[in-house]
């Protein structure tokens, strides 16, 4: 099979490569940055991942599942970079980095405040990575394939993330009337 | 019997098989704490993707035009170093795990890298197997410049 450069194979690839970058580039880089908690290794995790997504097509390797090949080398690509050191930081801290829903416009709910702190709240790294790449769209056997887990795991991760923010949801609704009772005691304290 | 949370929440991902679906919905249609708690799973989900939903602006050389150029220069031999690089990682897991002659049957003159990743590949794919084979892959392509330094032709 000719693969050479120009060939209709490796334009086909190519095509591939925009189709695929038009759909998922977006979530890859928002994943990544937020892992990273730096935008430059985030940028070249993304081309890392469509790079070596080229040269393995190119190379005649199927690739089941694109989405969660992409975001695999991406997520490897930024863990390697910290264990290299080479730029910053990278860990289970990287959630901070989220984009904040409370600083959305249209978010407003408490479940919204409490989300943007999964970690204050007690969720361990790998229930944080489980709820982020469900955020992203991405199907269980992915997400197990991302983080090098078995499909049944991710679905108990998931299950007890979500009871620790539900958890968390209802604890806030309590501290909040705490905070309203305290500020409406000091008030009398004051005076 | 209420449904388990873990259910209610592949349900919402549609991530229960067909049976599993089903039995699920049946029992939905018939009790309003699951349907409830299946509201707030839902509500949830959306709350965290409305949350992460803006992403990054991509453009210029960090985007797509990056990694068509980026492969335009592996193609047309710029990226040299890197090419030469993955071959000879590649040599080398041939090596440790078939021994020095299998490199001489894999490897041809002039045999372009990508073209030698394909063939160690469906050996370490044969004899690994395909998880073992993705991980030698994962080594055998990371920290290689691919860009390359721009000009130099192989």
């Amino acid at each position: 099979m000719d693969r050479s450069p120009g060939s209709p194979l490796t334009a086909g690839i190519e095509q591939e490569i925009v189709d695929l970058y038009e759909r998922e580039a977006g979530g890859i880089l928002r994943y990544a940055g937020a892992l990273a908690r730096n935008q430059e290794t985030a940028y070249d995790a993304l081309q890392e991942a469509f790079f070596r997504f080229f040269l393995c097509r190119s190379a005649g390797q199927q690739i089941r599942s694109p989405k969660g090949w992409l975001f695999r080398v991406a997520h490897n690509y930024v863990l390697d970079q910290k264990k290299a050191g080479s730029r910053n930081e990278v860990g289970v801290e990287s959630l901070r980095n989220m984009p904040c829903p409370a600083h959305h416009p249209e978010a407003g709910s408490h479940v919204s405040e409490l989300l943007q702190g999964l970690l204050e709240i007690g969720l361990s790294p790998r229930e944080i990575e489980c709820v982020r790449l469900r955020t992203e769209d991405l199907r269980y056997e992915e997400i197990a394939a991302v983080l090098g887990l078995q499909a049944g795991t991710v679905g108990a991760l998931l299950a007890r993330a979500h009871g620790k923010i539900r958890k968390a949801v209802r604890l806030g609704i309590h501290k909040n009337r705490d905070f309203a009772q305290a500020v409406a005691e000091g008030k009398r304290y004051a005076y | 019997m209420h449904t388990r949370s873990a259910a209610l929440i592949a349900f919402c991902d549609a991530e229960t098989g067909a049976y599993r679906s089903r039995r699920i919905a049946r029992h939905l249609s018939k009790c309003e704490t699951c349907r409830d708690q299946l509201r707030r799973i839902e509500s949830e989900k959306d709350e965290l993707s409305s949350a992460g939903a803006r992403a990054p602006a991509i453009g210029g050389p960090q985007g797509l035009a990056g990694v068509l150029s980026a492969i335009a220069a592996w193609q047309d031999g710029q990226s040299c170093a890197a090419a030469s690089e993955l071959k000879s990682r590649l040599q080398w897991q041939i090596e440790t795990y078939f021994g020095s002659p299998a490199v001489r049957v894999v490897e041809r003159p002039g045999i372009r890298a990508e073209e030698l990743l394909g063939r160690t590949s469906e050996i370490l794919d044969v004899f690994l197997g395909p998880n073992a084979a993705e991980a030698v892959r994962d080594d055998v392509l990371s920290g290689l410049a691919f860009a390359g330094p721009a000009g130099e032709t192989c």
